[in-house]
C-alpha cells in the first residue's frame, strides 16, 4: 500500500512537471535585460558619472547563446526557424557583440543592427522596404555596380533590430563584455551588416561587415 | 550562516529527543537530483508520536542537461513531518519545509534563495531497514542573483513544485 502511494506520488509529481529540487535560475536573457528579446521604448538617459577613458570599441560576432568570433570571410548562419514573429520570407541571424572598454559602472548598451541588400532592379522582394538608404560602410568590392547595372541600388532590410543589453553580458578576464543570441531579422544573408553600440556615457561607435559581394 | 546554525540546532534537537520506538532514524539519498549532478541526503529523526524532524543537505555541480547547468549548487534546510497514518517506518506524512540555497551561477550570476513550502510524503520500509520514500509538494521560492562582474541584482519570487524519491536505511 505504501509502495503504491510512493510510486503514485512520484508519478503525480512528474506529471505536474515538478523538478527534483527548487531552482535558483537560470535567469533568461529576456528576464534580465530590458530589450534583448524585442520590444521598444526603453529610456536612454546619459550619465555624467562615467569614468571610462579609453574609447568604446566592439567586435561583430555571432553565436546562438554566447558570443562567437566571426573570422574574416566567414558569414553567419541564416536560420529559418519559425516562431518569434517570423513569417514567410523572414529569417534571422544571431548577432554577437564583444564590447571593449566599458565604463566600470554604466554597463547598459544599446545595440542597433541594420542590414543592407543590393539589387540591380530596385524592386522585387525588397520593394516593400525602404529603398532610400545606403550603407555608410560598404567596401569597394560591394559598392561596384552588379553586372548589367549602371549603379548599385541599395535597400534596407527589416527595421526594429535594436537591443538593450545589460545584465546578460558576460565579462571576460580582460574586462570586455560579450553577448550572443541577438536575433536580427533578415530576408536573406545581407550584403552588409552595420552595427552601432551606444552606452549611457554618451559614447557611440560603429562597425560593419560585408558578407556578400554579388 | 543562518542555514548552518539552523541545521545544527535541528540536528541537536533531533538527536537529543527521547524516543521509544524500534525504528527512530532514517538516512536517505535523493535519487532524482543525482540525474542533474546534485547529491542530497536527508536524515530523519523521530521526535515523539507522529512528529519527526529532518535535516537536509545537498551539494553538486549541475549537469549540462539540467536546469542548473554549469552551476555549483549547495542547499541546506529542514523539514518538520507530521505523520497522518502508519508508523515511522511505514507511513504517510505532511511536512513543512525550509531550504536555503546557494549557487555559484553559470559564469554570469551568483544566486541564493530561500524556499518555504509543504510536502506530502509516503515512506515504506522493506525487509531489514531498506527505506523508500516519495514526496511531492511545492514551495514559495524567493531568490536573488548577483551578476558576477557588476550590475544590478536580480530578484524573483515564485511557486515551484518539486518531487522527490529517496532510498536509504532506517534503524
Amino acid at each position: 500500500m505504501k509502495a503504491q502511494l510512493a510510486v503514485m506520488l512520484a508519478v503525480v509529481g512528474c506529471c505536474v512537471g515538478a523538478a527534483c529540487t527548487y531552482s535558483l535560475g537560470p535567469w533568461s536573457d529576456c528576464q534580465v535585460d530590458p530589450q534583448s528579446c524585442g520590444g521598444s521604448g526603453v529610456d536612454w538617459p546619459t550619465y555624467a558619472d562615467c569614468t571610462a577613458k579609453a574609447p568604446l570599441q566592439f567586435d561583430i560576432g555571432s553565436g546562438e547563446k554566447a558570443y562567437a568570433e566571426l573570422a574574416p570571410g566567414v558569414t553567419p548562419t541564416v536560420h529559418f526557424a519559425s516562431g518569434g514573429g517570423q513569417g514567410f520570407n523572414v529569417r534571422h541571424i544571431n548577432l554577437g557583440v564583444r564590447i571593449a572598454n566599458p565604463d566600470p559602472v554604466r554597463r547598459r548598451f544599446r545595440v542597433e543592427a541594420r542590414t543592407y541588400y543590393r539589387s540591380s532592379s530596385g524592386g522585387g522582394r525588397f520593394a516593400a522596404d525602404d529603398a532610400n538608404c545606403t550603407p555608410d560602410s560598404a567596401d569597394a568590392s560591394v559598392s561596384e555596380p552588379p553586372p548589367g547595372a549602371s549603379t548599385p541600388t541599395w535597400h534596407c532590410g527589416f527595421g526594429g533590430n535594436t537591443f538593450v543589453v545589460d545584465t546578460s553580458l558576460k565579462q571576460a578576464a580582460d574586462g570586455s563584455l560579450s553577448r550572443g543570441g541577438l536575433r536580427v531579422f533578415v530576408h536573406d544573408l545581407p550584403h552588409v551588416l552595420e552595427v552601432s553600440v551606444s552606452d549611457q556615457c554618451g559614447r557611440t561607435t560603429h562597425a560593419a561587415r560585408t558578407f556578400r559581394t554579388d | 550562516m543562518r542555514a548552518a546554525a539552523a541545521l545544527i540546532c535541528l540536528g541537536i534537537l533531533a538527536w537529543s529527543a527521547p524516543v521509544d520506538a524500534a525504528t527512530a532514524n532514517s538516512l536517505t539519498l535523493q535519487t532524482l537530483p543525482l540525474g542533474w549532478g546534485i547529491a542530497e541526503l536527508r536524515y530523519e529523526r523521530l521526535i515523539t508520536g507522529p512528529l519527526s524532524l529532518v535535516a537536509i543537505g545537498g551539494y553538486g555541480k549541475g549537469a549540462s542537461w539540467s536546469p542548473f547547468a554549469g552551476q555549483s549548487r549547495t542547499h541546506a534546510g529542514g523539514q518538520a513531518r507530521w505523520r497522518m497514518g502508519g508508523d515511522f517506518g511505514d507511513g504517510v506524512s505532511l511536512a513543512a519545509e525550509a531550504l536555503w540555497m546557494w549557487s555559484s551561477g553559470d559564469g554570469s550570476y551568483g544566486a541564493k534563495g530561500l524556499a518555504i513550502g509543504a510536502k506530502m510524503l509516503a515512506k515504506w520500509t522493506i525487509g531489514p531497514g531498506f527505506v523508500v520514500e516519495a514526496q511531492v509538494g511545492a514551495a514559495r521560492v524567493s531568490r536573488r542573483a548577483a551578476p558576477i562582474g557588476g550590475g544590478k541584482d536580480l530578484q524573483a519570487v515564485d511557486w515551484q513544485p518539486a518531487v522527490g524519491l529517496g532510498v536509504g536505511y532506517g534503524w
